[in-house]
């Protein structure tokens, strides 16, 4: 039994490990603590393995255990809410410090709020609906509506002069 | 933003999972998780056989002192002998209702010391949610904030936030609230923390914690509190931050103990 439940799960990280990995990554924006929290998610599947198989879709259920982790190493080690998205630049202990001038995007996703982050990796990373997004964070609608709209407008700047090089590529082409 | 931006984002999104995730070591996570999981099934056997060991002292210890001192008057306190002035069933019955005298004052000391209002300290304002009753210190900086939601889940549910003063930087006081289905019949796995006695509560799993927060400008410690109470078929989960520093432990202390589940 032990052994059919290790090759099931075997097969799973197998075939569905490296993309939560990426969005694990993602949503820590660090690649030492995306492969801990995948760790950490992927043990509490073990644990709860036959709740797993049965469910619809074993790959959201292992992805909301990980953004539920994911939450809660954040309520532990920071605040509850944050109400203003503002880190600091000088990136004192951040992990990726010595990449964060070479990555602008990466820079300014970690300048948003853990909540926030996580809200615009599901929605435009992951592809999810809203109402996918808040069944995968634990919160509303609304609330999810609310941190993609704050993380956009934080985002915006990031974008805009790779949106104007896209837009003088495409006059070039006309 | 248009669509335009929306899909500039998400091809940003990916160059960037590109570039920030390594190659899965398939064998090593799986391996780890396995590890995992074993060590956190060891601690959670280990603990609650201590939470059991020492639910069974401190209950034993009153009931015993209790049926020690409800010795007639004058008497000696000692086991009283069969048929020393007494039917057995007169023991059953003097057994009985020192146990239940013992319970009563374990219950009446319980609620003085966790949730009644001798409890609470000077100023805290006392708040009852979903049937968590606790108290709050004094300063919110608006109304606590409620949220609806059914409790459909082990993670989704109703949730009660209240809003604490400015802590410096943009970190603020906060105590949250929510109340949720338990996972698998029990708290959701965790480590890191101890066992508490909730009254109310079957088992309570948590902690307190010291934590260097970013607040905006520089690092500062702060006091944070985390605690899972399983009670019937809810969980309630409890997450607070304080300031830093004894004052701060002293709150979560406080917190912690003006806890009661209905």
């Amino acid at each position: 039994m032990s052994d059919q439940r290790d090759d099931e799960f075997t097969d799973f990280v197998a075939e569905h490990g490296a993309r939560l990995l990426r969005t694990a990554c993602l949503v820590t924006g660090d690649t030492h603590l995306g492969e801990d929290l995948l760790q950490t998610a992927l043990a509490k599947a073990y644990g709860a393995w036959a709740k797993v198989r049965e469910a619809d879709h074993p790959v959201a259920y292992v992805r909301r255990l990980m953004i539920n982790a994911h939450l809660s190493w954040v309520r532990r080690l920071t605040n509850t809410e944050r109400p203003y998205e503002r880190f600091p630049d000088s990136g004192s202990g951040d992990h990726q410090s010595i990449h964060a001038d070479t990555d602008e995007l990466r820079r300014a996703l970690l300048r948003l709020s853990p909540r926030v982050r996580t809200a615009v990796v599901l929605r435009y990373f992951e592809d999810l609906s809203e109402a996918e997004a808040a069944h995968v964070m634990g919160c509303s609608r609304s609330t999810v509506n609310n941190h993609v709209s704050r993380g956009l407008a934080a985002l915006r700047g990031v974008l805009a002069p790779e949106q104007d090089d896209l837009t003088t590529t495409s006059r070039r082409h006309q | 933003m248009n669509d335009n931006d929306t899909t500039v984002l998400t091809s940003r999104l990916h160059q960037l999972a590109d570039e920030l995730t390594p190659p899965l070591d398939v064998d090593g996570q799986v391996h780890g998780a396995r590890a995992g999981h074993r060590r956190r099934r060891r601690t959670r056997v280990v603990l609650l056989a201590a939470a059991t060991a020492t639910t069974v002292v401190l209950i034993g210890v009153p009931l015993t002192i209790e049926s020690l001192t409800s010795a007639p008057s004058g008497g000696v306190a000692g086991p009283a002998p069969a048929g020393a002035g007494s039917t057995a069933s007169d023991s059953r019955d003097a057994d009985r209702r020192a146990a239940e005298e013992a319970a009563t004052r374990a219950r009446d000391a319980a609620q003085q010391t966790s949730g009644g209002s001798t409890a609470i300290p000077d100023g805290w304002e006392p708040r009852t949610f979903q049937g968590v009753t606790f108290a709050v210190p004094p300063g919110a900086r608006s109304a606590d904030a409620v949220t609806d939601l059914p409790v459909s889940s082990w993670t989704d549910g109703p949730s009660l936030v209240w809003n604490g003063p400015h802590l410096g930087g943009d970190l603020y006081s906060s105590v949250n609230v929510t109340v949720t289905q338990p996972f698998e019949g029990g708290l959701p796995p965790r480590g890191g923390g101890r066992w508490f006695t909730v009254p109310g509560a079957s088992s309570a799993y948590g902690n307190i914690e010291t934590s260097l927060m970013t607040d905006g400008v520089a690092q500062a410690e702060r006091t944070v509190v985390w605690l899972e109470m399983l009670a019937g078929d809810r969980v309630v989960h409890l997450d607070a931050v304080f300031d830093g520093g004894p004052s701060g432990e002293q709150m979560a202390r406080d917190l912690i103990a003006s806890i009661v589940v209905d």
